[in-house]
């Protein structure tokens, strides 16, 4: 029974271990793409948070309030900041003088093994803050 | 058939195959995983490098006191951001929405860094257009309304 078991090819334990290889090797390669996903996400959030931090309450300021931003406008020129680009906008939280703006984006996994979903989504955030110089 | 004979029939059927069998899987199937392994880091690689690079250019041309000052820090910026990863690549900038208004209030400075990044282990004999894989990166950052232009 012994020599029985032992039967048996080398290239299917081989095959079996270059799979298992293959699969780390997945996670590895979509994990740093999400990482590249995730840092381009944040660097267009930046962009749009120092966009929506141009709107200004106009008529509040030039009547002699505080630097405030205004909500809509704000979130007119994050739309606008982003116009082409595959991200929807989470929210444009406007406090005051500043604004906090919230991105997510869908990104499909390259390297996907069969019958796995190839989908996960990355998220980012900025905030920007318009200020009157002393 | 005795139990004896059939083992020893069974035992000779295993010499010396199985190390030249793993020997051949391997490199069949080895050597070319390794390779599209080594090209794909090295694309992600530009691709980080190509993506900061163009972020930390656009930042420092803002904060540069006048256009001319702000190409020479933002090419600085992106080289350093480059050479970290051992990158080379074009830096191109853009003034939107137009040229002239460089600096200027309600504009702002889009940079494109391009890079074609070799497969790895190609012979320079054979030539750099050999299968390059292009990378690029590009950032739009605003100057801002409310504040004097440079």
């Amino acid at each position: 029974m012994r020599t029985r078991a032992e039967h048996g090819n080398i290239s299917v334990t081989t095959i079996g271990f270059l799979v298992l290889v293959g699969l780390m090797t997945v996670v590895v390669v979509n994990a740093s793409s999400a990482f590249l996903a995730k840092q381009e996400l944040n660097h267009l959030a930046d962009g749009a948070a120092l966009s929506a931090a141009d709107g200004l309450d106009e008529a509040g300021f030039y009547a002699g309030t505080d630097v405030r931003l205004e909500p809509s406008r704000a979130r007119e020129l994050v739309t606008r900041y982003l116009v082409g680009r595959p991200v929807q906008v989470v929210e444009v939280v406007v406090d005051a003088d500043t604004v906090r703006v919230a991105l997510e984006r869908d990104l499909r996994l390259r390297l996907v093994p069969p019958g796995w979903d190839d989908s996960t989504r990355v998220t980012a955030e900025a905030t920007s803050q318009l200020r009157e110089r002393p | 058939m005795s139990r004896h004979r059939r083992q020893r029939q069974g035992r000779r059927l295993q010499h010396g195959s199985a190390s030249v069998e793993f020997v051949w899987v391997t490199l069949i199937l080895l050597v070319p995983f390794v390779y599209v392994l080594l090209a794909v880091f090295e694309t992600q690689r530009a691709a980080y490098a190509v993506s900061t690079a163009s972020k930390s250019a656009a930042r420092a041309y803002l904060l540069a006191p006048d256009t001319a000052t702000g190409e020479q820090r933002a090419r600085q910026a992106a080289r350093v951001a480059l050479e970290d990863q051992g990158v080379e690549a074009r830096v191109t900038f853009r003034c939107l929405p137009s040229a002239a208004a460089c600096l200027q209030p309600g504009s702002s400075v889009e940079v494109t860094v391009r890079s074609v990044q070799p497969l790895p282990l190609t012979p320079s004999v054979l030539g750099d257009q050999l299968g390059g894989i292009a990378v690029d990166g590009s950032h739009r950052e605003p100057f801002g309304t409310f504040r004097e232009g440079r």
